[in-house]
């Protein structure tokens, strides 16, 4: 009970961090609606020139599932990992330690706090999206897609959260969080949806980038209904969560608390 | 005087790189992620379009690539770092050093991971150009890098100018987020903006079609009224840069601790 009031209190500040720093976040939104317009342009470009005639996207539904897909990515930023990475060089976690408050809490409050506006955004394009007609998900399809997408965040959070704790063993982890940024792009269909991949790499669909974003969103766009793709993110969940364990436990043994 | 220093950078840079060969090595990665992901993209993308699209998809990948490493190699460490150098106050020093504070904050640190990166898509394209039976003469050549150095000095100049502005009205200037996005745009062929769109990039933003009129320069086709527009242009955003620069230092007030 202590640590939801906690939590509570966190996001409370958190969110008039937030108002405080408004340039940044429209910044942060502007960075993501440049690349869907240029992605826009480009396929529209290409499908008029398009010599295949059974491709699967038109150029509606592919400009859709761009905007669906880089709305949940704004929930899977990588500022939290570079947050921790701050507690680390600067011996701030020295302070975050003595409090009576658990690490995970406090940066889980981070996360859900950061959270909050880039979810308002994508629940009004959702709703948006069902009015105008572009769409016609059954209540089901909603189901499974909000709970990928909450799942998704819980992946999310755990796994930036050991990508930030490396920083007590390789002191700046910049270059490859943003490396692992890319890749992950990749994997989770940001760039290009996974059915455009050769039939080959159809299993790649199974990793949790691709559970947390692809998925979610081909589910909300036609309706497709895949049962079994949030026990495997669940499960992933599970096995993100022990490996986290196992970072903490390690990073804890070797951390120095020099910075400050 | 500006070269030995610049020398002098190159050489802490190349220090720094060696000290921290893992930060070396993942910036590295992350060039090549980007080209693999672009890759992906194109290879992916192209197999609907017909074979003389392909082509030049294929050989956009690699010369947006070489774009990225040398701009993320020269710049992306240095200019975004400027709202840091506020919030710090270490601004303050720079300002009072005997050299060009714009020259010394641009070029302040080099990234070689991303350079490496960028300089390893040249054999992409001549794999691509032999494989497509392109024949490229040394002229083509000299064409295409005089666009893509003029195209890392476009992006250079409007990461300049944003940031500056956005010092100079917010007190924020985390623009970066905004600008690197916008440059990303660059990797598109040029012919997916259509009417006055067209006219307003290549006059307010020629960086995010330059790497497309490099690709065209190899595959032998370029015109040297373009090129000299470009160089022109490219002028005209480097002294706006340079005003805005110099209008945000005026403006700044020294507050870091």
């Amino acid at each position: 009970m202590l640590e939801v009031k906690n939590l509570f209190a966190l996001i409370v500040i958190r969110i008039k961090n937030w108002g405080a720093y408004r340039f940044d976040f429209f910044a942060s939104i502007l960075g993501m609606v440049l690349p869907i317009l240029g992605l826009s342009l480009y396929w529209l470009d290409t499908l008029k020139y398009s010599v295949v005639d059974s491709f699967l996207f038109t150029p509606k539904t592919i400009i859709l599932y761009y905007i669906i897909v880089y709305a949940i990515e704004m929930f899977f930023s990588y500022e939290l990992a570079f947050s921790v990475e701050e507690d680390i060089e600067t011996g701030r976690m020295n302070s975050f330690l003595l409090l009576p408050c658990n690490y995970l809490t406090i940066k889980l409050a981070e996360f859900l706090s950061t959270n909050l506006l880039p979810c308002c955004i994508l629940i009004a394009l959702t709703i948006v999206i069902s009015l105008s007609s572009m769409i016609s998900a059954s209540l089901i399809a909603v189901l499974v897609f909000l709970s990928l997408l909450i799942l998704g965040m819980l992946f999310h959070f755990i796994y930036v959260m050991i990508l930030g704790l490396l920083t007590v063993w390789f002191k700046n982890v910049n270059g490859m969080l943003y490396f692992l940024q890319t890749i992950a792009g990749l994997l989770a269909g940001a760039i290009i949806p996974l059915s455009l991949l050769p039939e080959r790499f159809a299993w790649l669909v199974w990793n949790p980038f691709s559970l947390s974003i692809y998925v979610p969103s081909e589910t909300l766009l036609t309706g497709t209904i895949n049962i079994a793709a949030p026990f495997a993110l669940a499960l992933w969940c599970f096995v993100i969560y022990a490996l986290y364990r196992i970072t903490w436990a390690n990073a804890m043994r070797n951390y120095q608390a020099y910075g400050g | 005087m500006s070269l030995k220093l610049f020398t002098s950078l190159i050489r802490a840079s190349l220090i720094r790189s060696m000290r921290y060969r893992f930060d070396f090595i993942m910036s590295l990665l992350e060039g090549l992620s980007i080209l693999l992901i672009n890759l992906t993209f194109f290879y992916t993308s192209a197999a609907i379009v017909s074979s003389d699209r392909q082509i030049e998809l294929y050989l956009l990948a690699p010369v947006f690539q070489i774009f990225t490493g040398l701009f993320y190699g020269l710049f992306i460490d240095n200019i975004t770092g400027l709202k840091y150098y506020i919030n710090r106050g270490d601004l303050d020093w720079m300002l009072l050093k005997p050299v060009n504070s714009q020259f010394y904050i641009s070029l302040r640190f080099i990234n070689f991971g991303h350079i490496v990166s960028g300089l390893l898509a040249i054999p992409l394209i001549i794999v691509i150009t032999s494989t497509y039976g392109i024949q490229v003469q040394l002229i083509d050549w000299c064409v295409a890098c005089v666009y893509i150095a003029i195209a890392v000095l476009d992006g250079y100049a409007v990461l300049t100018t944003t940031t500056s502005i956005a010092i100079a009205l917010t007190s924020s200037g985390n623009v970066s987020g905004i600008v690197l996005p916008l440059l990303s745009v660059g990797k598109y062929p040029r012919r997916i903006f259509k009417g006055l769109l067209s006219s307003i990039v290549v006059i307010a933003l020629p960086c995010l079609v330059l790497c497309d009129f490099a690709k065209d320069a190899i595959m032998g086709s370029w015109r040297i009224t373009e090129i000299l527009m470009h160089i022109a242009l490219m002028f005209v955003q480097i002294w706006i840069a340079s005003t805005a620069f110099r209008a945000s230092c005026y403006k700044y007030k020294s507050s870091g601790s």
